[in-house]
């Protein structure tokens, strides 16, 4: 038996944010963390750069190797949890081992989703949310000429991307009419598939996948419409769903995600979660939800590492933001991207090649998105974040020379001057 | 990039950028730059090579001012005001 202060499940950004924050606050008490991957932790979204060949393992890793003697962490890598006991406060791992705890993180992230399809036990079908993903695919490519990615958001992309640099033929099958469409609007999501079309990739919309065919290898997919294509290998990218069984099965409280308070604890005392797994505020809605980005994961792995260590924080909350520039084309969007009703007001700006879109409700930037020029996204951003009133500078939120002068003075002067 | 604990200045490491532009996305004052040739981070770094950052040491009407964390304030006044010519690649 294995005891532990503090036990982190999860070796990722909010695992890690946790550690960090534990470590502020107490420099000696014991801390673990386990997770099924094999590796020290590493930035999740590079995994595309890795398979692109553009980047190595030793590039994408999140933290020196050195971090977890560094902090004084015993990280035990490549196991699973099996089962959690949270009355009796402990963890039971798959090659047997007990883990007794005293303060509980859950960081377990999301898993892909792989809907009911014939043929989808083939060779060759993979998913894309991992290092060992990355790898097995790069394995793979050493005979594959063709490649058929399920799904057109962020991960359907980057896989794409990484996959047309590798000089795979890669054709995108996405359900609804355009691709990106849950983080981008419709002017955004033509630019994006006007890029992708140009670089060569083949882009099929209103149309899912029926059947992987082949003998024990991937040959082709045939689609709803009956339509065939060949293929060597297929990549499902349909989007991930937070990893709640453990909790569940521990009789912790979950919705989409595990459900967490402002100071990231879930309904069992002593235990916390965050990240993708997690249904964490979000201030856009002003209300919980699965936000899946890395920087919401770290934050609130922060959060809760500061509340174990029986120091005082509250989520800030994030909103679901994203940041992309594959195929060469820059892209910013975040909180709300498409107006729901006519209480929102929306301003464009489509000029130069450049695409730009602020959402306001009752003076108060609710989403945005920014195509080209995305420079002063950040500035937007900060207002959206801050919850500032806009009413009288809303007009110029688009404008070429928009910059914190635009701002009344109070206001800017006060941004600048926050010391750190 | 990354927040330097001891002086507060932030950091950028541009071995490990790959140009993802979160950190456009997130600057609440909007200044940092994509270099669109390098696909790196063009941000303000006080430049650490020098003693006070060329802009302060060239600033011709001391209108910028380096204020130190001792509450010092460094003007271009008895600073060396030669204007290195910026390189472009």
């Amino acid at each position: 038996m294995i005891k532990t202060k503090y036990l982190i499940i999860g070796n990722s950004a909010g695992g890690i944010g946790a550690a960090e924050a534990i470590r502020a606050h107490d420099s000696a008490g014991s801390l673990t963390i386990v997770s099924d991957e094999p590796y020290p932790v590493y930035g999740r979204a590079l995994i595309s750069k890795y398979l692109a060949s553009e980047r190595t393992f030793e590039d994408i890793l999140y933290r020196d190797r050195g971090f977890y003697e560094q902090y004084g962490v015993n990280a035990l890598l490549g196991k699973n949890v099996e089962n959690l006991d949270t009355s009796a406060r402990t963890a039971k791992l798959d090659n047997g081992q007990e883990i007794a705890w005293e303060k509980l993180l859950l960081a377990l992230g999301g898993t892909p989703i792989v809907p009911p399809m014939k043929g989808a036990d083939k060779k060759g079908v993979f998913t894309f949310t991992k290092l060992d993903d990355a790898k097995a695919l790069d394995k793979y490519l050493y005979n594959a000429g063709k490649a058929v990615v399920i799904g057109g958001g962020l991960i359907g992309i980057s896989v794409s991307e990484a996959l047309h640099k590798r000089g795979i033929d890669v054709t995108i099958v996405e359900m609804k009419d355009r691709i990106l469409n849950v983080m981008l609007d419709e002017p955004a999501s033509w630019m994006a598939q006007e890029t992708l079309k140009e670089a060569g990739v083949r882009i099929i919309t209103n149309n899912v996948v029926d059947e992987i065919g082949g003998d024990e290898s991937v040959k082709q997919v045939t689609l709803k419409d009956e339509q065939a294509i060949s293929c060597d290998l297929v990549v499902v990218a349909i989007g991930v769903v937070p990893r709640t069984q453990l909790a569940s099965t521990a009789g912790i409280k979950v919705n989409r995600g595990i459900l967490v308070d402002r100071q990231m604890q879930t309904s069992a005392s002593d235990v916390y979660s965050c990240g993708d797994v997690s249904e964490a505020y979000d201030f856009v809605y002003d209300s919980c939800r699965p936000v899946p980005i890395w920087p919401g994961a770290y934050i609130g792995g922060r959060t809760a590492g500061i509340n174990m260590a029986g120091g005082e924080s509250e989520y800030p909350g994030v909103t679901a933001m994203n940041s992309l520039n594959y195929f060469g084309l820059d892209i910013v969007s975040a909180g709300i991207v498409v107006e729901p009703d006519d209480s929102y007001e929306m301003f464009t700006d489509q000029s130069n090649g450049n695409y730009k879109k602020v959402i306001i409700k009752n003076n108060h930037i609710k989403g945005m998105v920014f195509v080209g020029d995305i420079d002063k996204s950040g500035i937007i951003f900060g207002l959206m974040k801050d919850v500032v009133d806009v009413s009288v500078f809303k007009e110029k939120l688009l404008a070429d020379d928009f910059g914190l002068i635009h701002l009344p003075e109070a206001m800017w002067r006060q941004r600048l001057d926050c010391r750190i | 990039m990354s927040k330097n604990a001891a002086n507060g200045e932030v950091e950028y490491a541009a071995s490990k950028c790959v140009g993802c532009w979160t950190c456009v996305m997130v600057c609440p004052n909007g200044v940092l730059a994509r270099d669109v040739s390098s696909h790196l981070i063009a941000m303000c770094d006080l430049c650490p090579e020098r003693d006070v950052p060329a802009c302060v040491a060239n600033c011709p009407n001391e209108a910028l001012v380096l204020l130190t964390d001792d509450g010092e304030v460094i003007t271009s006044e008895h600073q060396d005001i030669s204007i290195e010519t910026p390189v472009i690649d």
